[in-house]
């Protein structure tokens, strides 16, 4: 009697590994998907696998216990679809909160819920959809829910592992220049640096993101210099230029500076200066170009500046992956820094950014006449092809595009190379 | 022979069932063992009515996703963690009268058309603060009550006499 009972256990034991048996929240990688897509073939799970998009509808899968109807499979995803039934769509979403954190969460089409996650390896998005329910907080039981998940490509250069080394902080200030004028072209130096400069708009309202400039905490100078726009001599009646430095992470202003309309005009002056000094409370330290030779003294600058950017271009050509990531590594770590992104995704939009271009291009060329304009203290420069405009110090050409690189560079003390640091 | 027939049957229908029943078991077993602790939701619930107006909205949501859509403007949309005397608020923004945040000077609150929602909040904020200034028109109410604090004003339409659905619902500091 004791053996036909333990018979019968081991029997219903063996039978209930079926059901349920897919876990769906275990898939971490194409490859896994792939696995568990083969496991349900060989236990002759009901599926479409001869359209574009397979349709597998068979039982057996569940993500963390939450039952699943049934589950589309694309390229690089997949959606799931839970049940009209048993709160399975409230379940759904508690079970992805559980396992993930609380995601990002906003109305989509038609006023449906929709929650996301990111990691380093997959995004899931979660639509909530309403049957018999009201709301989030009034679920129903026949509310159900679909999960896409996305695995990102993953890249096999240390650009792409980024985000491990950016740090966070409790307090993240990120310091953003805000200009509003009527009738003036403006040139912006930070620290000695010449960042931006803009001509020919009549009036303009813009916002620059200061914190990749700032390199550690303390005091920074801002300098603008206002001349009149359309390279007229004199400034306007109604000409007029407001500045704010703000922290945008707590909505607050740094430092202002205002010049009202008919100022600029009564002085009768051809152009006009302001500084606005203002403590940054960044907690990150960049070297940037801190510990940078005065280029001003480098007899061979010029080649210099056209060897960097050709072997950029090259290894963009040669495909050498590894090589475009050194060239963009401390740029890309420290502007990362600078606004706190530490997250995988950033990291792989990034190398996916960069790499693109690699397949597509057929060639490359460099500007080799060009002006050199250095930061004050002349650890930095930044370069203008003098030829045209338009094109960057490099471009580079493919089927039906073409795309201009130009940077920010820098020679590290006892090295013999310019680097790229800044863009 | 058929009293066994019946019984095998019966014996088949035990075993589904308890098929399905350790399956599900197996699986809150396992949860139990390799996930993580379960949130608990009820815990997470905030009741806008202790709002003041030195609430800090970042300390106030600690710990929850929120949105920050306009300059002086805070955000908080997941309807599950927003009550307001018990009812359930779709959405609320925090309205800071300066750059630096440290005073709040409104709450506004999307509430869900119900009636009962409405007759609720009628009933609590009579109760509390006494009766409304009430201004009456063919198609909207607008209640006003105040205290030595706040002042909260909702503002309703309505079809044929009737509630039909919130127009307004602020508290001002």
């Amino acid at each position: 009697m004791k053996i036909k009972a333990l018979l019968i256990l081991l029997l219903i034991i063996s039978a209930c590994s079926k059901p349920d048996k897919y876990d769906l929240s275990q898939i971490k990688s194409l490859n896994d998907l792939s696995a568990v897509i083969d496991s349900m073939k060989n236990d002759n799970v009901e599926m479409d696998m001869t359209s574009v998009v397979k349709e597998i509808t068979g039982k057996g899968m569940h993500y963390r216990g939450v039952p699943v109807k049934s589950m589309m499979v694309y390229d690089n995803a997949i959606r799931i679809y839970t049940d009209s039934a048993a709160y399975s769509g409230k379940k759904l979403l508690e079970q992805l909160e559980t396992e993930n954190g609380f995601g990002n969460y906003k109305e989509g089409y038609n006023n449906q819920p929709e929650f996301t996650w990111e990691n380093d390896v997959k995004y899931s998005l979660l639509t909530v959809n309403f049957v018999d329910g009201k709301n989030l907080a009034k679920m129903g039981e026949k509310d159900f829910s679909t999960l896409y998940i996305t695995f990102p490509k993953k890249y096999n250069v240390p650009l792409a592992n980024i985000y491990k080394e950016v740090k966070k902080y409790e307090e993240e200030p990120n310091y953003l220049l805000r200009i509003s004028h009527y009738g003036c072209d403006y040139e912006i130096k930070i620290d000695g640096i010449v960042i931006e400069k803009f001509y020919e708009k009549e009036y303009n309202k813009d916002s620059f993101s200061l914190n990749h400039f700032l390199l550690t905490k303390g005091s920074h100078k801002l300098q603008i210099n206002i001349k009149p726009a359309h390279q007229k001599t004199r400034f306007k009646e109604a000409a007029s230029f407001e500045a704010k430095i703000i922290d945008n992470s707590i909505d607050s202003i740094v430092s202002q500076k205002n010049i009202r309309r008919g100022h600029l005009y009564e002085k009768k002056s051809r152009k006009h200066s302001f500084d606005m000094t203002f403590n940054a409370n960044i907690p990150y330290n960049n070297n940037g170009w801190f510990t940078g030779e005065n280029l001003r003294k480098e007899p061979k600058l010029k080649e210099k500046v056209i060897h960097l950017y050709e072997k950029l271009g090259k290894a963009f050509l040669d495909k050498d992956e590894a090589l475009i990531s050194s060239l963009y590594y401390d740029m890309t770590l420290e502007t990362k820094q600078s606004y706190y992104h530490n997250d995988f995704k950033s990291s792989s939009e990034t190398c996916e950014e960069l790499l693109k271009f690699k397949d597509k291009m057929y060639k490359y060329t460099v500007s080799k006449d060009f002006e050199i304009k250095y930061s004050d203290d002349g650890k930095l420069i930044y370069t203008t092809p003098a030829e045209n405009d338009k094109q960057g110090m490099l471009t580079i050409t493919g089927k039906g595009f073409s795309e201009s690189f130009n940077y920010f560079m820098y020679q590290p003390k006892n090295t013999n190379e310019l680097k790229i640091i800044r863009k | 022979m058929f009293i066994k027939a019946d019984i095998l049957l019966l014996h088949c229908e035990i075993i589904k069932k308890m098929k399905k029943s350790l399956s599900i078991f197996t699986i809150t077993l396992l949860s139990f063992f390799t996930s993580e602790a379960q949130i608990n939701y009820d815990s997470l619930i905030h009741n806008l009515e202790d709002v003041t107006s030195r609430t800090k909205f970042k300390v106030y949501f600690k710990g929850l996703k929120y949105t920050k859509e306009y300059t002086y403007e805070d955000h908080f949309t997941d309807e599950r963690f927003l009550r307001f005397h018990g009812v359930i608020v779709d959405d609320v923004v925090f309205d800071y009268s300066n750059w630096s945040n440290d005073r709040l000077s409104s709450l506004s609150l999307k509430l869900y058309d119900e009636v009962d929602d409405y007759n609720i909040l009628l009933k609590k904020l009579t109760e509390l603060y006494g009766d409304p200034v009430l201004k009456e028109e063919e198609t909207t109410k607008r209640y006003v009550w105040s205290s030595s604090n706040t002042e909260i004003i909702m503002k309703i339409e309505l079809i044929d006499g009737e509630f039909a659905k919130f127009n307004e619902f602020t508290i001002d500091f």
